[in-house]
Formats: C-alpha cells, sequence, structure tokens
C-alpha cells in the first residue's frame, strides 16, 4: 500500500513529537530523510531497532531537528507493513517540517484513523481491538484511556470468548446428543445450572453498559430551557471561558453550539441550545427545532429554569415529558437571591434530580458536573470491565437474551433441539465479536470433546 | 447405437448408491442410459455397516423419496428392522434408521436396473473423452470405447484405493475388489484438484462363532414406520441387533499393539471422518473412557456374516482376534473378514456447478464418495440429482437446484461447492440451519412438486400428495377455530397440548388420517420457531449471507491478503460466510463489507439501507469505518 504519515501524538503536548510513516515506501523515504550518526542507511537498520540521526532536508545540506529512528519492518510491526517512527525534540513546529519534507518525498497524508485501520486489515488487529485502539485515540480523559486499555488488552474480548467457548460446550452436549443419540446424553438439569450461571455474568457486565459508553464515547449534554434564562452564560460557566453570546435579548442563541470537556473523568459534549418558545421569526424557529433535536438525542438533558421567574407551565411540560430521560433541572441565576422556584414544586417533579447554580459567580457549577458524572461513573467501578462501543453492547444483549430464551425454553419443557435453536442465538451473537461460525466450531467440539461414531 | 454416433445420452460410471439412483433417474427421464462398473455382481453394495439412516441422513431418504427416487423403497422392501432414534425429542429430529438384509437390497436394486433397461456393461474406466471442453464417452481398460452424450462419475472410494490391514498394503477397493487405476491421473491432466480421503470399517465375524446369549438385544420401533411416502408403515418387534462393548483388556491390547497400527505409524495420508474414529483412534484419543459401546448387526439372511458396529480397525488381523478374544459374547468369534482402513482420491467438490456437472468439462457430470462425501444416503441423493441434471441438460430444460432452506440435500450441495471440505462429508442435523423445518414427516409436501416438475414423480404418487395435501389444508383451516377465545393452532403452541385434546370441539379432526393430523400438530406447535429460526437467517443473511459482487476480478482489489484473494479466487465463495468458511480471515471479511457498502466493491449490496438505519437510531453509534474518521490522524 502507498506510504502515509502523520504526527503521532497529540497536537502542542510534550518536549517530543513523533512522526510516524508507514507503508512500501516508509524505509525509503526515511533513509532520504534522515542521516544516522553511524553513517549507515536506515534501510540496513534491523527490524525493531532504534538509532541516533538528525532529520535533513532535500538537499541534504540543512540539518532540521536531532532525532531518534525506530524501524518496525512488516508483517511485525503495529500496521503489519513497514513502519518508520522519527521521534524529533523540537516540538511541534519542528514536527511540521519534518512531516511536510515527508510528504514531499511521496509520502501523503495520513486519513484519521489511517494506521488503525490498515491493522485491521493487514489481520494484525481483530475488529475488537481496533474498536479500542480508536477508543483510546479519541478518548479524551483518563479513565476513559484505562476503559479501552483494557479492553485492548483483550479482557473483554477474553471474557466474550470464554462465554462463547461455555455456550458452544452446552451447544455440543445438545447438538452431539441429537445427531449421536447413541453416545451422548443431554442433561437438562445441569444444562439449566450453567445457562443461569452464564446469564448472571452476562448481565453483570451488560449493566455497566451505559457506562463503558459514556467513558469511552463520551456523553452528550444538552442545555435547554425557555428564552433567556441563562443557558449560555451556564455554558460558558461550565466550560470555564467566554464561548456564547450572552445578552439580555431572549432569543439571543440561535444554532446548537457544541464544546468538548471533561466532568471528574467523564468526557462530556456539551450543548448549548436556543430558547424553547413559539416564534414567527424564521431563524430562531429554525433554533428552537434544532434545540428540539438536540435535546432528544442527547444523553443529558439540563433543563434550566430562572429563579427570578419561577417554574412556568410550560417547564412543567418539558420536564414531564423528560422525566424518564436522564434530566436534571438546573435552577440558575440563584446569586440574585430572588428564589422564585418553588422548591417543593420541584422536588415532586424531578425528585431528586435538581441542583442550584448561578452563571454569574459560579456557584454550584461544580455541583452540577459532580451529579452528571455520578449518573454514569456513580454507579459503578469505573475500572470495571464494561463493552465500550455500540456494536458490543448490542451483541452482548442478544447473547443474554437469547440466554433467558433458551432458560425459558427449558424450564417449559421444549425439547432439545428448540434450545439448541436459542443456544445458537446466543453463541452467533458472542461470534459477532470474534467473526467465527456456530456450526463448525459447534462441530469441531463435538468431535473434540466425545467420542463418537460407529 | 442412438443418436448422433452415441452410445448412450447418460453413462453412469459405477454401481454404488450414488450410480444407481444417477441412472434410474436417468432412465425414467427417457435418456438412454448406461452404466459401467467393474462387477456386475456388486450393485448398490454395502461395504461399511448393513444400515441406512440415522439423525439427518433419514430426512435426505425422505427426501430422495419425495423427488422420486429409489432408496426408501428399497430401504422399506429390505429392512430386517427399523427404529426411530431421538424418540423423546422433537419431530424434527426424530430419525429413523434401519437394518438392511445388504444382499437383498443389491437385489432389489438389480431388479430395477433391468426393469428400466439400463444396460451395464463390466469393465474399467480408464479415461473420461474430452474434446475441446465436452466430454465424449470413456474409455475401458481393455481400450474399447463408450460414446455418450453426457457422463456421471460415480465412483465410489475406487479411484487409487489402497487398503491397510496391519502393515499390510493392497492395492484394490473395498472388500477386496480391484481398484480403478489411471481414472486419477485422467482427471488431474483434466485439471481437476484431487484430495485424499480414508476410512475403515470393522471385521466381519462369523453368525455361528457369536456366543449370543451373551449379547443385550436391542428393541425395534414399536409405532409403525416406513422411509417411504408410497410404504405402508410397519411396526418391527424382531430383534436383528444386539450389543455389547469393549472394557479395559481390550484396550489394553490396542494399546501394547499401537505401533503396528497403520494410522499412527504415518503409513496413512488420507484424512479420515472425526465422527467415525476407529476403534484405536477412540482408545487413544479418550483413554478416561472404560468402555465402548458395540452393536452387531446381521448383514444378510443369506450370509453368515455379522457387522461388529464400533469396532474399525486397521491393526493387524492377529491383533483383531488378540482384541475380539476380551469382548463379552465374541470370545470365540471367528473373523470372515479382517477390518481394513482405506485410503482414496476424491474430487475436491467445489470443482462442480449446482447441478453436479465439474466446471470446466461439458456434460461431465460426479456424485457420491468421489465428491468427497460418507454415507450411502449422501450419495444416493448426489446420484438422484446428477442423473437429473444430466437428463434436463440434454432436454434443455432448467436444471433441479435444492436450497438449504428446502432441503437436507440442499444444505449437502451447498456444503460441497462453497466450503472447504477437510473430512468425508457426513450428512448431520446440526448442519442444517433450518432443521425444525426440514423433517422426514414434510419432506412430500417440500419436494413432491420439484420432482413432479422434472419428471420423475409417478401418477400414483402424485395423485397421493394431492390428497394430502388438500386434506392438510382442510385440517388447518379448522385449526383457526376458536376455543376459549383463542385459536387452536395458537393453543397447540404451548407443549403440554395436543391436536386430540380438541377433537371434541371439532369434531371434523377425527376424520382426518394420523398423518396429516400430526403434521398439522407440528406445524402449528413449532411455526413460532421456525419462524424464529427464518429470522436468524434472515438476520445472519445481512452478514454472512451477503452476497459477495460476481464478476469480480479479486486480484485487482487492494488492502485485502494474498491468502484472503487466493480464496478468494479458488474457491469463488458466494457470500461473505463462505467466504468465512473457506478460511478468509475475519478482518478481511469486515473489510469486503465495507468496501461493498461504501460502493467500492460493484453494486450497492442489498440491506445496506437497514443496516445504516439501525446505526443511526441511537445516539452512540460507532461502526468502524465512521469510528476511524473520527479519530486523530495519528492513531
Ligand atoms: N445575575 C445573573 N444574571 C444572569 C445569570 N445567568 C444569565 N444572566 C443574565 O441573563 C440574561 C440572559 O442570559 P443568557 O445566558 O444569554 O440566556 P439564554 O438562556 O442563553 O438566552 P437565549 O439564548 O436567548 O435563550 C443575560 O443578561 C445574562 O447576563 C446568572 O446566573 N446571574
Ligand atoms: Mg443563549
Amino acid at each position: 500500500m502507498d506510504t502515509i504519515a502523520a504526527i503521532a501524538t497529540p497536537v502542542g503536548t510534550g518536549g517530543i513529537s513523533i512522526v510516524r510513516l508507514s507503508g512500501h515506501d516508509a524505509l525509503a523515504i526515511a533513509g532520504r530523510m534522515i542521516r544516522l550518526r553511524k553513517g549507515t542507511p536506515v534501510g540496513k537498520m534491523r527490524s525493531w531497532s532504534v538509532a541516533l540521526g538528525e532529520v535533513v532536508d532535500e538537499d541534504g545540506d540543512r540539518t532540521i531537528d536531532e532525532c531518534i529512528v525506530v524501524v518496525m519492518k512488516g508483517p511485525r510491526s503495529y500496521t503489519g507493513e513497514d513502519v518508520v517512527e522519527i521521534q524529533c525534540h523540537g516540538g511541534p513546529a519542528v514536527a511540521e517540517k519534518v512531516l511536510s519534507l515527508a510528504f514531499r518525498l511521496g509520502a501523503r497524508p495520513a486519513q484519521p484513523g489511517e494506521f488503525t485501520r490498515r491493522a485491521f486489515i493487514n489481520g494484525r488487529i481483530s475488529l475488537d481491538e481496533a474498536e479500542a485502539v480508536l477508543n483510546i485515540v479519541t478518548s479524551s480523559s483518563e479513565a476513559a484511556l484505562f476503559q479501552a486499555s483494557r479492553r485492548l488488552r483483550g479482557e473483554l474480548g477474553a471474557l466474550v470468548g470464554q462465554w462463547e467457548d461455555r455456550i458452544v460446550d452446552l451447544l455440543a452436549v445438545i447438538q452431539g446428543a441429537i445427531d449421536f443419540p447413541e453416545t451422548i446424553e443431554a442433561d437438562r438439569n445441569e444444562l439449566l445450572d450453567r445457562l443461569e450461571g452464564l446469564h448472571r455474568e452476562i448481565s453483570a457486565v451488560l449493566e455497566r453498559a451505559p457506562l463503558g459508553l459514556a467513558l469511552s464515547q463520551g456523553v452528550e449534554a444538552c442545555l435547554v430551557g425557555r428564552p433567556n434564562v441563562g443557558k449560555s452564560s451556564l455554558f460558558n460557566a461550565l466550560l470555564s471561558r467566554d464561548r456564547a453570546i450572552v445578552t439580555d435579548i431572549p432569543g439571543a442563541t440561535r444554532d446548537v453550539l457544541r464544546e468538548t470537556t471533561e466532568w471528574y473523568g467523564l468526557p462530556v459534549v456539551l450543548l448549548d441550545t436556543a430558547g424553547l418558545r413559539q416564534t414567527g421569526e424564521v431563524v430562531e424557529a429554525l433554533g428552537v427545532e434544532r434545540a428540539r433535536t438536540a435535546a432528544a438525542e442527547s444523553n443529558v438533558i439540563l433543563y434550566v429554569l430562572d429563579d427570578t421567574q419561577g417554574i412556568y407551565p410550560e417547564d412543567v411540560e418539558w420536564l414531564e415529558r423528560w422525566r424518564d430521560r436522564n434530566c436534571l433541572a438546573v435552577v440558575t441565576k440563584t446569586d440574585l437571591d430572588k428564589r422564585r422556584v418553588d422548591l417543593g414544586r420541584l422536588k415532586r417533579i424531578c425528585g431528586d434530580r435538581w441542583v442550584r447554580v448561578s452563571g454569574a459567580t459560579g456557584f454550584g457549577v461544580e455541583d452540577l458536573k459532580k451529579k452528571v458524572q455520578s449518573m454514569y461513573v456513580g454507579r459503578g467501578d469505573p475500572e470495571a470491565l464494561a463493552p465500550g462501543s455500540a456494536r458490543q453492547v448490542d451483541c452482548l444483549r442478544r447473547a443474554l437474551e437469547e440466554t433467558e430464551t433458551a432458560i425459558g425454553y427449558l424450564e417449559e419443557g421444549w425439547t432439545d433441539e428448540v434450545i439448541a435453536l436459542a443456544l445458537e442465538g446466543a453463541a452467533s451473537a458472542l461470534m459477532e465479536l470474534t467473526g467465527k461460525q456456530v456450526s463448525s466450531e459447534t462441530l469441531d467440539r463435538i468431535f473434540s470433546r466425545f467420542c463418537v461414531g460407529k | 447405437m442412438t443418436k448422433h454416433g452415441f452410445d448412450f445420452d447418460v453413462l453412469v460410471v459405477g454401481s454404488g448408491h450414488a450410480g444407481c439412483e444417477a441412472a434410474f433417474a436417468a432412465a425414467r427421464l427417457g435418456m438412454d442410459t448406461g452404466m459401467v462398473t467393474m462387477d456386475v455382481g456388486n450393485i448398490a453394495g454395502m461395504p461399511c455397516n448393513p444400515a441406512i439412516g440415522g439423525p439427518g441422513k433419514a430426512q435426505i431418504v425422505a427426501e430422495i423419496d419425495a423427488l422420486g427416487g429409489e432408496m426408501a423403497l428399497a430401504a422399506d422392501n429390505t429392512a430386517v428392522e427399523m427404529r426411530v432414534l431421538n424418540a423423546s425429542k422433537g419431530p424434527a429430529v426424530q430419525s429413523l434408521r434401519a437394518q438392511i438384509d445388504k444382499h437383498a437390497y443389491a437385489a432389489y436394486m438389480g431388479k430395477k436396473l433391468r426393469e428400466l433397461g439400463i444396460r451395464i456393461i463390466e469393465g474399467m474406466v480408464a479415461e473420461v473423452l474430452v474434446d475441446q471442453g465436452r466430454v465424449l464417452g470413456v474409455t475401458l481398460g481393455d481400450g474399447s470405447r463408450i460414446r455418450s452424450r453426457t457422463v456421471v462419475l460415480c465412483t465410489g472410494v475406487y479411484l487409487e484405493s489402497r487398503i491397510f490391514i496391519g502393515d499390510e498394503i493392497i492395492e484394490s477397493g473395498p472388500m477386496g475388489e480391484p481398484n480403478a487405476k489411471g481414472l486419477s491421473s485422467c482427471l488431474a491432466q483434466l485439471g481437476f484438484r484431487l484430495g485424499r480421503f480414508k476410512t475403515g470399517t470393522s471385521p466381519r465375524i462369523l453368525k455361528q462363532s457369536i456366543d449370543w446369549d451373551l449379547l443385550v438385544p436391542e428393541k425395534g420401533a414399536d409405532k409403525p414406520v416406513a422411509f417411504s411416502f408410497m410404504s405402508v408403515p410397519k411396526t418391527w418387534n424382531k430383534t436383528v441387533c444386539y450389543s455389547t462393548y469393549t472394557d479395559e483388556r481390550a484396550h489394553e491390547v490396542i494399546r501394547d499393539n499401537i505401533d503396528r497400527a497403520p494410522l499412527f505409524d504415518g503409513s496413512i495420508r488420507g484424512v479420515g471422518p472425526r465422527y467415525c474414529p476407529s476403534i484405536e483412534d477412540k482408545v487413544m484419543r479418550f483413554p478416561d473412557r472404560k468402555r465402548h459401546q458395540l452393536y452387531l448387526e446381521i448383514e444378510s439372511e443369506e450370509s453368515d456374516d455379522v457387522y461388529i458396529l464400533g469396532l474399525s480397525t486397521s491393526l493387524p488381523e492377529d491383533v483383531q482376534y488378540l482384541m475380539l478374544s476380551t469382548i463379552p459374547g465374541l470370545s470365540r468369534a471367528k473373523i470372515t473378514r479382517p477390518g481394513y482402513a482405506i485410503e482414496y482420491d476424491f474430487m475436491v467438490p467445489s470443482q462442480l456447478s449446482i447441478t453436479f456437472e465439474v466446471q470446466g468439462v461439458d456434460g461431465l457430470f460426479a456424485a457420491g464418495q468421489i465428491n468427497g462425501t460418507s454415507g450411502y444416503e449422501e450419495a444416493a441423493a448426489q446420484g438422484l440429482l446428477a442423473g437429473v441434471n444430466a437428463a434436463m441438460k440434454l432436454r434443455g430444460e432448467e436444471p433441479l437446484v435444492l436450497g438449504r432452506k428446502e432441503a437436507y440435500i440442499g444444505v449437502l450441495l451447498d456444503d460441497l461447492v462453497s466450503t472447504v471440505i477437510e473430512e468425508p462429508y457426513r450428512m448431520l442435523t446440526s448442519r442444517a440451519e433450518h432443521r425444525l423445518y426440514l423433517r422426514h414427516s414434510n419432506a412430500d409436501m417440500r419436494l413432491t412438486p420439484a420432482g413432479r416438475r422434472v419428471g420423475l414423480v409417478s401418477d400414483e404418487r402424485w395423485r397421493a400428495y394431492c390428497r394430502k395435501a388438500e386434506l392438510m389444508e382442510k385440517g388447518r383451516a379448522m385449526l383457526e377455530a376458536k376455543v376459549s377465545g383463542k385459536a387452536i393452532k395458537d393453543w397447540l403452541r404451548s407443549p403440554g397440548k395436543y391436536i386430540d385434546d380438541f377433537f371434541d370441539q371439532v369434531p371434523g379432526l377425527r376424520g382426518l388420517p394420523q398423518e396429516v393430523l400430526s403434521e398439522i400438530e407440528i406445524e402449528a406447535k413449532y411455526a413460532g420457531f421456525i419462524e424464529r429460526q427464518d429470522r436468524e437467517a434472515r438476520r445472519l443473511e445481512r452478514y454472512l449471507d451477503k452476497r459477495l459482487p460476481e464478476g469480480i476480478d479479486w486480484r485487482k482489489v487492494r488492502s485485502l491478503s494474498r491468502e484472503t484473494i487466493d480464496k478468494l479466487v479458488r474457491y469463488r465463495p458466494a457470500t461473505i460466510g463462505k467466504a468465512l468458511s473457506v478460511g478468509v480471515s475475519p478482518s478481511d471479511a469486515m473489510v469486503i463489507l465495507a468496501m461493498m457498502r461504501s460502493g467500492r466493491l460493484g453494486p450497492r449490496a442489498a440491506g445496506g439501507n437497514e443496516e445504516r438505519d439501525k446505526l443511526a437510531a441511537g445516539a452512540h453509534r460507532a461502526e468502524m469505518q465512521e469510528e476511524g474518521d473520527r479519530g486523530q490522524a495519528g492513531s
């Protein structure tokens, strides 16, 4: 494949930057860029070796930076192709220069995630691992990094593999007893026991799905409320910077604003929206429509109430509509001490899901962040194993349902081939994570476990 | 000499189970049919155990019957006992197994060949005559030629076969018959890939040398049963099968002599079936098993040979004697023919087209063990389809092709042409994803119309089918009747409810014949599960069954590994699932899917939108591709 190059270290951090090259000409291009101290060419370096050198420009007369070169030859490299990593000392500006030199010598800029995609295409990593790596890349907080790296080390994969193994074992007994009735017999009580055990374990991991998803992909939190209640001020306070325009004219915010941030380890995408109201003004009406959509699609709704105005009938309507969502009532402008929002009434509508803040003074803002964080992290051990992508959650959920179905069939007294149907469903749901096929796995298992045949 | 200088329309090579069904089918469809066999005295022989049926196989026999083949009728006519396996399990997996009088069976099939006017020629085929990619006939060992418009190869395990009994290696076919020489190299020269398999069989012992009173009698079926829809079901209570077992003493004999087993000393190269291990295999691989069950089956009224099911072996004859001397009831047994292992060539079946015509030679068909399968039933089914399709080809009509959802035979066909066969292929219910629907009891409803379409189904069978179909319709309508506010068919979905529970409410039911009643009951009872099975199959269709675009030159597709491209070019998998099963790595399969989805591989695959909708449905949707695009460039 053609050679791609990119700066592998996050922009603007640290003293060293790494420029990574991968592809057919990676060694050749690096060879033309770098003069090694030893005087030997880069192409002669052994795989997985490190050497000191300097990056020189095309004409070979100007040194750009001193560098450390790491060579990893395919297929034993991250991408499965020849990979060269150039560690420069001079920070991002120098790294940019090194990178543009690589481009001039024939590399092309890597697409986002392309190194990982190549690793996947070249069979170096499984789909599961690829997802985990991409989670690491996108994750912006420490807890998330930890989740993703655990998955990368294959822990979720190992667990799923173990469940899969146990289901295939059960299938081998049941299916084996159908195909080789003279030699294999299935014990239904034992089957029930084992299925119940599996069910418990899968549900325990699935319960952590919201956490896993939140940690690896972030949650969207959306500020909504009537016009002028103080959403944009709060948006700025939560981000600790002046991002949104704040005016005392109702209907100031039109489009949806989004910013990424982090609340106590939870990656958050915070949204500011137009105030909800009926309006004849076309642009504002479009904005209101967007606000409603944004709220509908977000994970957390922060419904803002103005303490100088109290609870309006439409506030009650919205709060009730979103009762079953992760919705937090946020009473702002409390610094003015008007106390128009009747807290007793608010508690009847939202239970304990409310908080008092001020966008002007920053009072209560940390409290709000903690409340949202605890909706996710608070419920469980943030470092426990959890699925980190929608695909993983979907597979696990199906596996759980099928296990439940199998237990139901057993209890109702259905015969073995019907139970096998549900077990196959469970196994195939899990195998979607690993790419195996149920029927051939089952046959292999029957033959390895049982002494069958005439 | 018939038309255009040809001796035959269809020439069948081989007189085993595939050969017989192929010849019957061709002859019944009006073809001038000939059969070449190395031994006219060996028609439809049973060199392994004298039995037909069992899980997966019984369903195939019923399907052969529904299509108008002969095996089921032959079995019903020559059985000495029948049993229902899996009687305690559901109707879809209950499987009839018959013990057959093998001499009577062979006589039955021989008579049918004569009745249908099939000309039998004794001789060994040394060469297939091919000119410009078209088959012209065959050359026999003596140099004579037989010209035929189509040729169906049903040569079983005879291609370059060798027999192993201990260190004795004999170049021969099963049961000491000569093997077929030359045909293998002819096929190789025509460009076909061959593989090598092995299988084995048990010693035959003399009936009079067995202490029968030390054995356990095995009971036959207590309800009336039959393979064919045209036979009158019979109850079997004659005991013809007995069981005994090997114990530690026999296992010790095996362990002591294992160095004399060709299976273990490396002289056998062929791959054997895992479902039919030799006794030495069982003992060595499962050292914890203290006993292995054996069944004794009398082969025929006309012979004194008894088959020992479960004692397949290639140990030397003296060790076989030592082993027998430790087995209860067999201590004085006299071996009439020692057990042996046999190794043979087969044609890699991915070279077949779905009509059983081999790709690359027009008019040449192959069926049975030559395609890497094992079992009389599997062979017969292929023979039937190959015979029909040879005829359909000559007639210029649509071939008979069955799908995985229609028949076990469809599963067999599909697995053969599109997966890698790594051991002799035997049918198992585990292979059929639609097994709740593919029952013995509804094979007639599933397949008689297809058999009628090609012309194999007689008027009598067709009338019986139509009558039953009509009664089934009536019965189904009666099950719509409501009892306590719920249709009977819905009541039947619960495990404890049966159709006779509703005779009083709907007296009309009582008038229906038993086979109709039980069939509509099964339909109602399992309807939910069958829908489920369909749903699951359709869901998989979106991934595993997603069809790969046709006519792609995979060698030109970038970003796939070399191995993957080789496999795609070689096996031409039709679907993603098949690609996986021929060894394409899951990650490459995902790449192919992604390319199809992005329209980079031929036409946009159907179902893609549905998938995208599903993805868009939630807030956190991250599929590989999209996820990657959001990632940082340096990852
Ligand atoms: N004293 C005080 N004033 C506030 C506070 N929050 C907002 N305000 C004032 O309230 C007015 C409206 O504030 P915004 O933040 O623009 O309100 P909004 O909800 O975004 O309004 P729209 O975008 O028009 O819907 C401005 O004049 C703010 O200065 C607060 O916490 N304390
Ligand atoms: Mg605003």
